[in-house]
This record gives C-alpha cells, structure tokens and sequence, in this order.
C-alpha cells in the first residue's frame, strides 16, 4: 500500500464499502453517481408481477454481458412468467428470495453488500439485478463477449501434440487446465491485481505435489504487487521474479495447455492472467525453458538427439561470431594451416578489422529480424529474401566483408532460432555482442573470461528458491533430475517427479491415493 | 524467503576442493618431480597423497568439533580472542599469497600461449576482476559453479591425455624405487605444495551440511587428485622422458602441442586446451579469494565479506608482480610452501586440535569428578 493507497482513495473514499440501501431509488442513484459518462452501461428498469407491481433494475455494459441469456432467461421470466404463474407472493418481503430461487433460470447467481462490489461486477460483465427493499444486491453471471476463439498456440507450435492454445479469456484458460487434470487436488487460488485494471489472476497447483514453500512464495509475491494496471503476464512477471537486473527469465511462460499441464504434474505453480494468452510456470529453470512439449511425445533417443542440437545452438548462438573474431585477429595459428590459408585469401579485400566485420554483420542481421517481426506476413517474407541473400551476396561482392563471415552470421541467426523460448534466446542475442567485444580485445581468453562470468552469473540465479541451472549444478545429490536434463530419458524411466517437487510425492508412476480418498465408497 | 540460505552439500565441497587442488600443481609438478625424483616421482605423489590425507583429517576433525563454526570462531574458542585476530590475518594472507603466485603463473602462461602481446599486468587484471564477481556472490555460487563444472573440466582433460598416449614410450619410466627416505621426504613440499587448498575446510566447514560427511570429502577430493597427479605424472614422463622433462617450464601444457588426430580437420587443440586452462585456475584461484575475503571479514568484524573482495585486487596484483620472472616466482614459491604453507596447514591446525583434546579431556574429568 502507500503511495498508490493514498493517490487512489481519494476519488473513491466516500463510496467505499456503501452498503447497499433499502429504497431501490437511492442504490440506483448510487450507482449512476458513480458510473458517470459512461455510455455503454445499460439501465433496465422493469416491474414484476401484475399485482405488486415491484419494481427493479437490471445494469450491465453493454457488449459485455450475454444479452441473448438476459433477454431469454432472466427478463422473460422477471416479466412474463411472473404474470401467469400460480405462485404468489404474500408480501413484498418475500419477493426477492421467490425471484432469486423460483425466476432467474441462470445457472449462477450471488449477491453483494456493498455498491463498490457491485459496481466492480458490472465492470467484469456480470449484471446487477437491483430489487426494491432488498438490502443486497443479486449479481447474474452473464458474463460474454466477443473473445478470439482457442486457436492453434503460434509461438510453441509442435509438429505431434495438441493444437489447442491458450486465448485472452481467464476462463477459457482455466477450463483448458482444467480438462488435463481431472484430480480433485488441483487449487485454483483467484486474485484481483491492478488497483485500476482489476485484472483476475489465477494461481494454479496440485495441492499435494507441489512444494508448500514455493506456494507461499508465490502467493507472497503475487499480494505484493502494487500497480495501476496488469494488461499481460509478463507484468505480472517482473514484479514477482527474484532478479530484475538479470537478462535472463526466471519464470516460463507458455501458449500451450499440455505444457501447463504437465509442469502442474510436477510440482510447478501456474499463473493465469486474464486478457493474455501467455500462463505463467514457476520456479523456472534454464532445464525447462531449453524443453518443448513435443520432447515427450515422440521417441526418446531422437528427443535426446534434437537436446543436444538445441545446447550446441546456444552454444554457436552465443559465441560463433566471437570465436570468428579471435581466431581471425588473435590466434591464427590455432587454426590449421590450410584454412588459415583459405581465410587469409577470403579476408585479403576486406578493408576492416575483424570485429569491425562481426559487429557490421551482427547488426544487420538484428535489424533485420526485429523488421521481420513488426511488418505484417506476406512483406515479412520478402524482407527475409533482400536482407538474407541480397544483402549478404552484396556484401561480400563488395568486399565489405569475408564470405565466411556472412556464413558465421547466419549459421548464428539460424542457432538462435533453434532455442526453443523466444525469451532464452534474445538473452543470448544479447549477450553474443559482450562476446564479440572481449574476443575484439582479448581473444579466445577474453571469451573464456566472459563465458565464465556468464556461467556464474547463471549459478548464482535462482527461481523461486530452485537453483537457475539445477540439474546441472546439483546433480549428484539429484542424480535421476537429469534424466530429463540434456538427456531425455525413455518414459518408463522417468518414474520420478524433478526434485522441485514435493518430496513425499517424489514417485510419479506408482501415485498411491491418500487412504481416506474415497472411503466409505463399497 | 531462500534467498541465500549458505548451505553447500558434501558433492558440492568435494567439487570445490578437488578444481581447488588441481589448479595449484596440475602444471609444475611433473617437472618439479623429474627433477628431484627422476622416475619415481609416483611414489613419492603416493607418499604425499596419504601425507596429505593424514593432515586432511586432523583439518576436518576440528571443523567436525566446531560445527557450524568458521574459522575465526574456532580459533576464538581455542585460542582466545587476540591470537584468533592474528591467525585469522595470518591465514587470509596465505591465500592471498597462494593466490598471487597463481595468478602471475597464470598471467605468464596466457601470455606465452595466447596473448603475445598483451601485457600481464591486462590479463591479470581481468582474471581478478572476473574472481570479484564470483566472490560477490557467494559461497553457494561458488558451490554450483564448481559442481557444474568439474565434469566439464576433468572429461576433456582426461580425453586430451588419453589423446597424447599414441606417443609414449613407457620404458621411459624406469628404473622404479631408487629412493631413500631421505630423498622422498626431501621431496615431498613439492607434492605438498600440490596439494595446498585442501585447508579452504577450515573455513568452508561451517557451509557444508551435514558435517559428519566433511572427512568423506576431504578423502574423496584428495585421493581423487592424487591419482590424477599420478596418470599425469606417469604420462607426461612416458611421452617426454626423464631429461627432457626437467628442462620444460610448463610439461603438461607441452604435452598437448604434440597430439594429433589423424584424419581430424583440427590440427591442434591448444585452443581448447587454454580454454581448460582458464577455467582450471579461475576454479583454484576463486575459493581461495573468497576464503581470504571470509576470513579476513571475520577477524576484521565486518558482517559482509564482499566489501573486502575490491580492496583485495591491489594486494593480490602487487604481490604476484613481485617476482621478476617466471624463475623466481617459482624460488620464492619454492620458500613460501616448505616452510610458511607447512607451518600454516600443519602446525596451527596441529595445535587447535591439541586444545580441542586437551579441553575436552577436562570436561570429561570435570564430568567425573
């Protein structure tokens, strides 16, 4: 609280927690006082019944509330059934618990004290039915608007797997979590984050796998967040990692329900925020961000295979240019002797020195990415073919640049493609320039220097209280983690969760149920 | 919450000590041996190693009486309050100096094989600052960074030696057990000071849970790098011969400049060789920082000991560029482990450990009584 408590409770000081009035008029005013100038909150005034004539008004925004299910199944009944059935109120008392239990057809229903929470259900789509002398007010679920219908998952896609992706809607989310695990031990725990946006966030776990430590954490992490507006999770998710100067992610995002799923499965806490298709899976390793989801679908040894391909990406990703740069400049005479004749023969044009050559390069190529990205598909494509083959073919006819220093820079974009999260790698996009600068100034030593330095700043991360390189920097005390690390063992060996998970459900596929599970049932 | 809870496991200390120990002998030690021993320098690493094991033991028999205790606060309880301020500085000051001779060699090494030109004092200066960070972050840093990389370090070396046997000619290695007594104590400070950082114990002690697992490690680390000093030893000689071994500066690095692979497009290998070689040393080189830093931060009262790692970098760097030359940075070292490094490793631990029975003894007498 603090600063945005006192910037904010000014406006709506006098409002907060109003309780709800008895005379239909004043809480109608309520709410009007506080919703003005807004055009699209519809007020409904009606009468029930044809004796009482009771009077209440239905209030929702237009566009968002289902207005086929009002107009079916709640005004038709408030104003017609009410007409012609048998059952009739005694008093005016009794009317609103009849409406309430005997007239609204919807399949939810509550009720709230205050007009504060009443206004905050109108704005998240639900409709208030306000009823004369009644001194709580009936929220229906109505909640439906127009919302991108679940499409295939377009960062993450797979060649085998599910093809469902996640959408902007909290609901459609969850229900989509929710399919996969059928296990009355899966938590959902619903926030409200944003002291203007109000945005649901939901966290999701399986109660008795995941690690009691890291719930707390997480929870403790997600009550801290003090801002005006959370519009996606990767908000969400500078507020709650461990390190916000690092370059690298310390939680995993994903597109992809299975991939939820499956982390849920182990032990990991999943963070659903509405209005963005990206869950949130937390502690997050440098392990589970170099994994797709089709890893464990397809066989294992050709996994393990395409897990080593993704390492030595990183790895080319991360330092082919440099490596170019000191064994050009530095050490020629490290490489043998007839390549270094060809590479002298290939550089004898070349104006500039080396590292000159890379950054030119390196440069072009970002640029030419981050156009790809922001034009839209069909120009996407062409500036791929100009900037690619045009200007390379260019470059190297002008002497410019060393042909093989073109084949370096795309072997290195294609790498960086190859690294499965977009995150990890504009990390290593990054860091790749650091790489070409200390080998531009000290050679293969300064790569080592700077590769050390990256290795332990990666050792000292953690996530969420789990090691960022863990397996790898605790495998003997955790020997069978890394069978799902650059190895990708076969499915029946994977018998045992990652030891992030809770250490009393460490078996996976000899899962006992509690014994006071379903007792009583012979 | 777990932010930074210091606590290292058994595998994570056997790490540390064993990229520890390596980096100090892993280059001299074959030539230093061929010299005093001719070829029965493996008897005398056997002998060192047990000798060092021996000492090993009494190291973390006193870490295992003061568990959860540092070094300073060992001594404080054995020694009192004074001599614990003055043994504190003295052993902080050793690893710097330990630490300083490994950087000047390691300085001349990269200049020799990697960067002619540069000068040492650039290279030096960015190994330390590159140490620094390590020693900002801590012992639990320190702890993964050595777990992940002793596999990275000792598979490749190991491949590379085994590499280099295509030219050996193992006759080179006798005559065998021409040794007095005499010669091997004589020669074992050579071994000792090859195995110097096996002490880092008195002051990671307290970190390692749990700690009656600590002489495990202690055994673990040193007899692992014993017999890697032995392979070492027995393939540098094989390949080289006795005469020719005394008269090569650095042997193990030499050796690696003659193998070949047949049919491999990569003629030599000494770019992945000094790469090795920078992680090797920066392995050594950081505990023994981060050791200087705690302990110095102890006896000097100050909570955080990453205040200390800057004002460290001139000491360190004045004192490795004190030798002239190669040659007499390795006489003074020659000095520094016969007689001080012994005296630190051996005597000190030696007399805590007497108090520590000594004490007890009267608490058990009390107890009767």
């Amino acid at each position: 609280m603090g600063l945005w408590d006192k910037l904010f409770s000014k406006g709506n000081k006098n409002q907060d927690g109003l309780k709800v009035h008895k005379n239909i008029d004043k809480n109608l005013q309520a709410i009007k006082d506080i919703l003005t100038d807004a055009s699209d909150v519809v007020y409904r005034e009606i009468k029930v019944g044809d004796e009482l004539d009771y009077k209440a008004v239905l209030i929702y925004v237009d566009g968002m509330a289902d207005r086929i299910l009002l107009n079916k199944f709640v005004l038709t009944n408030l104003m017609i059934s009410t007409r012609i059935t048998d059952e009739r109120p005694i008093s005016k008392e009794e009317v609103p618990k009849l409406i309430k239990e005997r007239v609204i057809a919807v399949s939810e229903t509550k009720e709230v004290d205050t007009i504060d929470d009443a206004v905050l259900n109108i704005l998240s789509g639900e409709t208030v039915l306000l009823l004369d002398g009644y001194e709580k007010i009936v929220i229906v679920a109505s909640k439906g608007w127009p919302a991108r219908g679940v499409s295939d998952p377009v960062t993450e896609s797979v060649i085998r797997g599910p093809r469902d992706g996640f959408t902007e809607t909290l609901r459609v989310n969850t229900v989509l979590i929710r399919r996969r695990i059928r296990d009355p031990r899966l938590k959902t725990k619903p926030y409200q984050l944003g002291v203007r946006s109000k945005t649901d966030v939901a966290v999701f776990y399986i109660e008795d796998i995941v690690e009691k430590n890291l719930l707390e954490e997480a929870n403790k992490r997600l009550k801290q967040i003090e801002i005006d507006a959370i519009l996606e999770s990767g908000i969400v998710e500078q507020f709650i990692e461990d390190n916000w100067i690092s370059l690298f992610p310390q939680t995993q995002y994903t597109e992809r329900p299975d991939v939820v799923a499956a982390a849920l499965y182990e032990g990991k806490v999943a963070i659903v925020v509405d209005n963005s298709p990206f869950v949130l899976l937390i502690p997050a390793t440098f392990n589970s961000l170099m994994q797709s989801a089709e890893d464990y679908y397809e066989r294992w040894a050709i996994a393990t295979a395409i897990r080593f391909l993704r390492y030595l990406a990183v790895f080319i990703s991360l330092t082919a240019p440099s490596l170019y740069v000191a064994l050009t400049s530095f050490h020629p005479q490290m490489i043998p002797v007839k390549l270094a004749l060809a590479l002298a023969a290939n550089r004898q044009g070349v104006p500039f020195p080396s590292i000159v050559e890379a950054l030119l390069m390196e440069a072009t190529i970002e640029i030419l990415r981050e156009a790809g990205v922001r034009l839209p598909k069909p120009i996407g494509a062409t500036i791929g073919i100009v900037g690619g083959l045009v200007i390379g073919q260019a470059a190297v006819e002008a002497g410019l640049v060393a042909p093989l220093m073109v084949i370096v820079v795309a072997v290195t974009a294609i790498s960086s493609f190859a690294i499965p999260s977009y995150n990890v790698s504009i990390a290593f996009r990054l860091l790749r320039f650091i790489f070409i600068f200390a080998a531009g100034f000290l050679g293969l030593y300064g790569i080592s220097l700077v590769g050390l330095l990256l290795l332990i700043h990666l050792c000292s991360l953690k996530s969420f209280g789990t090691p960022y390189l863990s397996p790898f920097v605790v495998f003997i005390d955790n020997i069978s983690d890394l069978k799902d690390s650059i190895i990708k063992a076969p499915a029946i060996a994977l018998s045992n969760r990652p030891s992030t998970a809770n250490r009393g459900q460490k078996n996976r596929m000899d899962d006992k149920r509690p014994e006071d599970f379903g007792k009583g049932e012979k | 919450m777990y932010q930074n809870n210091d606590k290292i496991s058994i595998s994570q200390i056997t790490s540390i000590l064993i990229l520890t120990l390596v980096g100090t002998g892993i280059l001299t030690l074959p030539q230093a041996l061929a010299e005093e021993a001719a070829t029965n320098g493996w008897i005398i690493i056997i002998v060192g190693t047990l000798s060092a094991l021996l000492v090993a033991f009494l190291h973390s028999y006193i870490v295992k009486s003061f568990p959860g205790k540092g070094l300073f606060e060992i001594l404080e309880a054995t020694l009192g309050k004074p001599v614990a301020h003055i043994i504190g500085a003295i052993f902080s000051l050793y690893f710097i100096v330990i630490n300083s001779f490994l950087l000047r060699i390691f300085g001349e090494v990269v200049k020799m094989f990697l960067l002619f030109r540069t000068p040492i004092e650039v290279i030096m200066f960015f190994m330390l600052a590159t140490n620094i960070y390590l020693v900002r972050r801590g012992i639990e840093t320190l702890a993964r960074l050595a777990e992940l990389l002793l596999p990275l370090i000792l598979i490749p070396s190991l491949v590379l030696f085994l590499l280099t046997i295509q030219g050996t000619d193992f006759s080179n290695l006798l005559p065998v057990f021409q040794l007095s007594v005499g010669d091997i104590i004589k020669a074992l400070p050579i071994v000792f000071f090859s195995f110097l950082g096996f002490d880092l114990i008195l002051v990671f002690g307290r970190f390692v849970k749990p700690e009656k697992n600590i002489s495990k490690a202690m055994a673990i680390s040193i007899l692992v790098v014993g017999l890697l000093y032995v392979f070492l030893n027995t393939i540098t000689l094989a390949r080289f011969g006795v005469e020719q071994t005394v008269h090569l500066i650095w042997p193990t690095l030499t050796i690696f400049k003659t193998i070949e692979f047949p049919g491999l497009f990569i003629e030599n290998v000494e770019a992945i060789v000094m790469v090795l070689w920078v992680f090797i040393v920066f392995m050594s080189m950081a505990p023994l920082f981060l050791g200087a830093t705690i302990t110095l931060s102890n006896s000097m009262n100050i909570r955080e000991h990453g205040f200390l790692a800057l004002p460290l970098i001139p000491i360190i760097y004045f004192i490795s560029l004190f030798p002239d030359s190669v040659t007499e940075a390795y006489y003074y070292l020659d000095y520094f482990t016969k007689f001080i490094a012994t005296s630190i490793i051996v005597i000190i631990p030696l007399i805590i450990a007497m108090v520590i029975v000594f004490k007890r003894g009267i608490r058990k007498e009390d107890q009767g009584a």
